[in-house]
């Protein structure tokens, strides 16, 4: 009887344990974004600028459609209605050999002193007068998604 | 020994009360954000960087102004650690905001449960919290909380949804804080202007079936309401007290079949740039409605006195008043007539209709339900404000509030909004609102404006108003003129009024005054991949002169000058070196025929630009245009000299 006791008690306490637990269960590697909150509406675009970029690429896409794009072209290839102007002609920063080789420290200099400063065309000028150093550096991770996509 | 019945019971039950009374702190300490603090001291151990531990426990931003407190810092370890760029979440960096976090707190800008700690309570909508935490494509609603009315760079969505509401008049029925009635137009005078009932009918079925950049939207009107609406409009004859149709000159009777008449008018549409605002037949602009099909809408006597004065017809109508001759404008009217007929449609005899004998009040119940009166103005009786309903707090209504109907969305106030404005119908057929037609991407730009309208009132030093851009309207003959060519539908003054065309604040002091002389008679593109360029109003000798006035005596810089102490040392050469070499700008700019297409073409430069404001202008450019796209060099002021001086040397008219 007395054994009996002991193991209706235990069963009890092991109930309450596991009630207690059971907000630890892990979650965290299966949560989804905060995004995902309206996926109801299915029908929007998975492939939205919301999901395919982060805040600070969403600026710097801004600010490159704006400054850039006339030159680099909107997808980055170097193919800007303006490019067929300029000789040298912009690189394509959809190149990941070439854009492997420029470091970020590399490509501020460029953006923030211009072309000249590392030997490249005086074509590209300086924007150290234009942008802020927060607007270029979201600038260079808005253009390091060119080779990631 | 032997333990009796009672003992037993009570042996049993102060166990579980034991057992019940350490559940709580055994709860606490097994929460989720305890294992994810532990998790991040693991982490941080692993990384190449060194990062500082946290000691357990839970943590919060506490904002005395705001009244919130956050405990998102618990999970979120890195968000102000820079050393964490690169982390993955929870633990990764914040991106740099404008705010201070320490100031701000988290849910001032993401909404959700501040309070919560439990991953579902925070992160996805529940049932009991109306204002959970907001998907990233909306989270500009939150800028416009406090900065009201402003029109910031780093808020695109949330100025696009602003644009939006007013493109579409929605405050025409509704209460919109922040967007303001944009146009009414006058139904007066329907019944004299359009060819037959048919195209009415054809509209109010579905105004994109006409024209596809309608601006109207498709109230989705039953058969019967379309017919007694179409003969309660075509009742209304007149125009107005004192306005009446000037019948067809006789020039347009000989001439309306004329080739070289017809020509002649297309010439005139051509001069005048029609297709600035109008489109026909899709190429064109999206400012105007589209002409493709105008001679099987209208009567060619109505379209003959509109192009003459459309504001007799419309008095807010931005269509400038052309100087046209008579003949010209007869021309204009005989090439319409020619060429932009629905010759699907066209021949065919309408059946003779007879109305219903009440289709007069049958018709004003109509056009009262669906509150055609919010952008329609008509002179009858009994025409009422049945406006929609107010909007001012639309973003914090209460989810019970809401009539969800049949629609399958998750109740959230975001998807509420989504769900309205992409069908307004969805939740129940005896909604008024119309159907509009809309991308996703204007959707969300709309909805993220609507979320900004917040019922809590935030402290006021929180609050950044934007001063109210309002047109100061010009005053004097110069004002006339102004008002009858609608300059200001794409000029702007002061940088209110229209963005297609460059501001006017100080065009006095820009311009050379025979140049712009020489413009108004000719206009052409200033740059070279704009194709846009400004329509040959054919304004009056007598009427330029009056305008270059004002120019030069009132939209004039305070400030332009060019530091006398460079006046001595001038090179022409230094100039070109540095335009050339130095600083690029054959990039984008073309002299001597060769160069980029983005600016201006400066092989006149010395004919169009003052020198004192090209010199300014080379120093900032921003100070003059914001958002130009020409980098501000930071040269010096010897440097923007030299370059004044080389670019001055371009002149066409010297070298003719």
């Amino acid at each position: 009887m007395k054994k009996n006791y002991l193991l209706f008690l235990l069963f009890i306490l092991s109930l309450f344990l596991l009630e207690a637990c059971k907000t630890n269960t892990e979650k965290i590697s299966s949560n989804v974004a905060a995004d995902s909150t309206s996926s109801n509406s299915s029908s929007i675009v998975k492939n939205n600028i919301w999901t395919r970029y982060n805040y600070d690429q969403r600026e710097g896409k801004r600010l490159f459609e704006h400054y850039c794009s006339v030159c680099h072209g909107v997808g980055g290839a170097g193919d800007g209605f303006n490019s067929y102007n300029l000789n040298p002609k912009p690189n394509s920063f959809r190149d990941s050999v070439y854009m492997s080789n420029l470091s970020d420290s590399n490509l501020q200099q460029i953006i923030t002193l211009g072309g000249q400063s590392t030997n490249k065309s005086t074509l590209m000028p300086a924007y150290s007068h234009t942008l802020t150093e927060i607007q270029i550096e979201r600038l260079i991770k808005f253009i390091r998604t060119f080779v990631k996509g | 020994m032997k333990i009796d019945g009672l003992r037993k019971i009570y042996a049993v039950t102060s166990v579980l009360f034991l057992a019940a009374l350490a559940i709580s702190p055994l709860k606490d300490y097994f929460t989720e954000w305890r294992s994810i603090q532990k998790n991040f001291n693991e982490t941080i151990e692993k990384l190449p960087v060194k990062v500082k531990p946290v000691s357990v426990g839970l943590q919060q931003i506490w904002s005395r102004e705001l009244n919130t407190i956050d405990r998102c810092i618990t999970c979120h370890l890195g968000i102000s650690n820079n050393k964490l760029k690169m982390g993955i979440q929870p633990f990764k960096t914040h991106s740099k905001i404008y705010h201070d976090i320490e100031k701000f707190g988290c849910t001032i800008c993401h909404e959700g449960q501040g309070l919560a700690t439990r991953y579902e309570e925070v992160h996805l909508p529940t049932e009991f919290w109306d204002q959970p935490i907001l998907p990233n494509r909306y989270i500009e609603s939150s800028c416009g909380k406090c900065h009201i009315g402003e029109k910031l760079s780093s808020t695109p969505t949330l100025n696009k949804g602003r644009e939006l509401l007013e493109k579409f008049n929605c405050a025409s029925c509704h209460d919109i804080p922040g967007i303001k009635k944009s146009y009414i137009l006058s139904l007066d005078g329907i019944g004299s202007k359009v060819l037959n009932r048919d195209w009415i009918l054809s509209w109010l079925k579905n105004p994109k079936h006409y024209q596809d950049n309608a601006l109207m939207p498709n109230f989705l009107l039953t058969e019967k309401e379309i017919v007694s609406l179409t003969d309660f409009l075509i009742s209304f004859k007149s125009f107005g007290e004192g306005v009446n149709l000037e019948s067809l000159p006789d020039v347009y009777h000989k001439n309306k079949t004329n080739e070289d008449f017809i020509a002649l008018g297309q010439t005139r549409f051509r001069e005048a740039r029609c297709i600035s605002c109008h489109s026909v037949e899709g190429k064109g602009g999206k400012l105007a409605i589209d002409l493709s099909k105008v001679a099987s809408k209208a009567k060619a006597e109505w379209i003959y006195n509109y192009i003459k004065n459309p504001k007799k017809f419309q008095s807010k109508i931005e269509m400038p008043q052309y100087g046209l001759t008579d003949k010209d404008v007869a021309a204009v009217t005989a090439y319409i007539e020619s060429e932009f007929v629905d010759w699907d449609n066209s021949g065919r005899e309408s059946i003779a209709h007879t109305p219903l004998p009440n289709f007069f009040e049958e018709g004003l119940r109509v056009f009262n339900t669906y509150n055609c009166g919010g952008c329609h103005t008509l002179s009858s009786k009994g025409i009422t404000d049945n406006r929609g309903p107010d909007l001012s707090t639309i973003g914090s209504k209460k989810l019970y509030q809401i009539d969800w109907g049949k629609a399958e969305i998750h109740h959230t106030i975001f998807n509420f909004i989504e769900a309205k404005i992409r069908e307004p119908r969805v939740f129940g057929e005896s909604n008024r609102m119309p159907q509009f037609s809309l991308s996703e991407d204007e959707v969300t730009a709309i909805t993220t404006y609507l979320l900004s309208l917040k019922q809590t009132k935030l402290p006021a030093n929180f609050i950044r108003k934007a001063n109210e851009q309002t047109l100061n309207s010009v005053q004097g003959e110069a004002g006339k003129i102004f008002q009858k060519y609608s300059c200001f539908k794409c000029h702007s003054l002061n940088y209110a009024g229209g963005s297609m065309a460059p501001d006017l604040t100080i065009v006095g002091s820009q311009l050379n005054t025979k140049w712009m002389k020489e413009y108004f008679k000719i206009p052409y593109s200033v740059r070279p991949i704009v194709e846009e360029r400004m329509p040959n109003l054919f304004i009056s000798e007598k009427e330029v002169e009056v305008l270059l006035n004002y120019f030069n005596t009132v939209l004039i810089a305070d400030s332009l000058e060019i530091p006398i102490g460079l006046l001595q040392n001038r090179s022409v050469e230094r100039g070109k070196s540095l335009f050339k070499e130095k600083y690029g700008c054959q990039g984008c700019h073309i002299i001597e025929g060769k160069g980029g297409y983005v600016g201006p073409t400066l092989d006149d430069a010395g004919d169009r630009l003052k020198p004192a404001y090209l010199f300014n202008w080379l120093m900032n450019p921003q100070k003059f245009k914001p958002n130009t796209i020409e980098p501000r060099t930071g040269m010096s002021a010897q440097e923007a000299f030299d370059i004044t001086s080389y670019l001055l040397t371009f002149k066409k008219s010297g070298k003719r």
